[in-house]
């Protein structure tokens, strides 16, 4: 199973994202490397799976081993990140205070704007400038399609697109635009009341400053995804609806040229098709279910495998587990298991 | 059946009442298909329903009887500003400009306020407007919006419909907030957690649960070594264990909720659900 200096696990909710990332992390740290698992988790899974209440954001050594590895883990805690985010563009103090003032800007901090996952990006970026870890894993963000964290930077560039900072900023320029601008800001204002237009368009003004900043921090994180040290693992589960978000993932990656580099086939049951002999009250009901999510997986495991074809990729079945991961003895288990 | 299960069946007579319900719960858990049966349901009943979806991409088939409904975010808002503007010859250019379209994608949480609001128009014109919502964070968004205008557009006509919606959605009676999950231990635990948020927002209207894809309970218990079941029965027996340990942390803590069984790929899923769901009200 390969990974880079940076592995990136994706995949959409509900597929064990976390889990691997941090069962990944504990192998590769057996194995002797100093391994950092990065997590933007709201709702601490990745805590939880390690036996913590919660993480820290700063990187936190959770297991040393024998030959030297290191198994470190971190959160990004979203509260703080676009302050933080706003500190560093900012071109001065009055400009923050501004700012921070504006309606819309409170309405960010809680917003799925794309927001969040630039911030962890961000962070990523902090992270792995740091050259005393050997592997970087990043789990990206739970319960919203990976295609939109890979697209945060490019999502958030839309409100700095020039064509619209001229429509929306410069109105009289243009003369296509001047009569129906200015018109349509007061109908808006009598829909909305004159406070939210003139907090967007203050917004909006305020972003223009930031803006070559932002642009330089994009530049940035575009060369991170492609660059030769950084790979994607997708972690998928045998289920149809699954299989389909997989694929619109592998595209995406292909599209933009990323380095793939194979796919987690997470809670398979094709490890067994015995019924115990010695038991004879087996439910036929539950054992209908399972022969016919076993005959569905078979499908959808040819179907990724032919697509998996075009690529030099791993494909790497993980079995369901007996039970819920929470231990670091839970964790080795399943690092076992990876080691195919 | 015993008390403790009628309890959790009557659980979902509580929908009948309300116009909208708004299903929620992280990925992976079943939404789109419970939200459909539950719409299929009421269709089924004679009455007027709408399934309703929000920018959803992938293929759904249509059933027959059932309205679907895909909420697409600019295209609500040119409705909605249609309805509320009148320019004459010049509204159509206007309400379809580019400028407009920079606006409501610059301004974060007002694509979000648009589609929850048409959400609440069409319970105008629907007796059932069953919602499939986005994943948890998401959906949390959509609601928060509300609240977040209704500060901020003081003066103008659209505060008036915000304070409708908060009116509307804060009324046990009109509408409903049903958490969908899994019998596993993250899907719970962030059930509870929606839950909590939810009930932040609208303090007089307390989430409803529907634990989705209970599997059958063979009453195997067998004692199994290792960390990975090797035969069916051993799979059947730890997934029994591993689901009723999860439940009995909310049994404790006297959490009502609604069961729906997994239903075998191989049978039509909706058919069996809405069955499932008229059979539970009914009861």
């Amino acid at each position: 199973m390969m990974t880079r200096k940076l592995t990136i696990i994706a995949g959409t909710g509900g597929v064990g994202k976390t889990t691997i990332s941090a069962a990944l992390g504990y192998k590769l740290a057996s194995e002797g490397k100093k391994t950092l698992v990065i997590t933007v988790d709201p709702a601490k899974r990745l805590a939880n799976a390690l036996g913590l209440d919660f993480l820290s954001d700063q990187p936190t050594l959770i297991k040393e081993f024998d030959q030297g590895g290191q198994f470190y883990a971190v959160t990004l805690d979203i509260n703080n990140t676009l302050d933080d985010f706003i500190q560093e563009l900012s071109p001065s103090d009055r400009f923050i205070d501004r700012l921070k003032e504006n309606p819309l800007y409170k309405m960010i901090q809680r917003e799925y704007s794309g927001v969040n996952e630039y911030m962890a990006l961000q962070k990523l970026l902090t992270l792995q400038k740091d050259t005393s870890f050997d592997q970087i894993i990043l789990d990206t963000p739970p319960d919203r399609s990976v295609l939109s964290f890979l697209n945060a930077p490019h999502s958030l560039s839309r409100f700095f697109n020039e064509k619209m900072i001229q429509a929306l900023l410069k109105p009289t320029q243009s003369k296509l635009f001047s009569f129906g601008s200015e018109k349509l800001i007061g109908l808006l204002e009598k829909l909305t009341g004159a406070q939210f237009v003139v907090s967007v368009l203050d917004f909006l003004r305020a972003l223009v400053e930031i803006k070559t900043g932002f642009d330089a921090k994009l530049s940035e994180m575009n060369a991170l995804f492609e660059s030769h040290e950084t790979g994607f693992i997708l972690v998928t589960q045998p289920y149809p609806q699954s299989y389909h978000d997989f694929e619109a993932l592998l595209s995406e990656l292909e599209q933009k040229d990323y380095h793939f580099l194979g796919v987690i086939f997470n809670r398979s049951l094709s490890a067994f098709d015995q019924i115990s002999p010695s038991d004879v009250q087996c439910s036929g009901e539950g054992v209908e279910i399972v022969k016919q999510l076993q005959a569905d997986e078979s499908k959808v495991y040819e179907k990724l495998f032919e697509r998996m074809k075009r690529h030099s990729g791993f494909v790497i079945k993980l079995p369901e587990f007996k039970k819920d991961i929470h231990t670091l003895e839970d964790l080795a288990d399943v690092a076992t298991s990876l080691d195919q | 059946m015993s008390s403790k299960n009628t309890l959790r069946i009557l659980n979902l007579q509580r929908i009948e009442k309300s116009t909208v319900s708004f299903v929620l719960g992280k990925g992976g858990v079943g939404r789109t298909s419970i939200s459909r049966a539950l719409a299929a349901s009421f269709a089924k009943k004679g009455e007027n329903t709408a399934w309703v979806t929000l920018e959803h991409l992938s293929s759904i088939s249509p059933l027959s009887n059932l309205t679907h409904i895909n909420i697409n975010g600019f295209d609500a808002f040119q409705e909605y500003m249609k309805r509320l503007i009148n320019l004459g010859p010049l509204t159509k250019p206007l309400i379809g400009s580019n400028f407009l379209r920079y606006l409501v994608e610059i301004a974060p949480g007002f694509k979000e306020l648009i589609m929850i609001g048409k959400i609440w128009d069409l319970t105008k014109h629907h007796d059932r407007v069953i919602v499939d919502m986005p994943s948890t964070g998401y959906a949390l968004v959509m609601f928060q919006a509300i609240f977040n205008f209704n500060k901020l557009f003081r003066g103008g006509k659209v505060h008036r419909h915000t304070e409708l919606m908060i009116d509307y959605f804060s009324d046990p009676d009109l509408t409903k907030f049903l958490i969908v999950s899994l019998p596993e231990e993250t899907p719970l635990r962030e059930s509870l957690e929606l839950s909590e948020k939810v009930q932040k927002l609208f303090p007089n209207n307390a989430p409803l649960f529907l634990i989705n894809k209970k599997f059958p309970d063979a009453n195997l218990n067998l004692q199994l070594e290792g960390a990975v079941p090797h035969t069916i029965s051993e799979y059947i027996s730890a997934r029994n264990k591993r689901e009723k340990e999860s439940l009995a942390i909310w049994n404790k803590q006297n959490i009502t909720y609604s069961e729906v069984p997994f239903i075998s790929p191989k049978k039509d899923l909706v058919l069996v659900l809405s069955e499932q769901l008229m059979e539970q009200t009914l009861l």
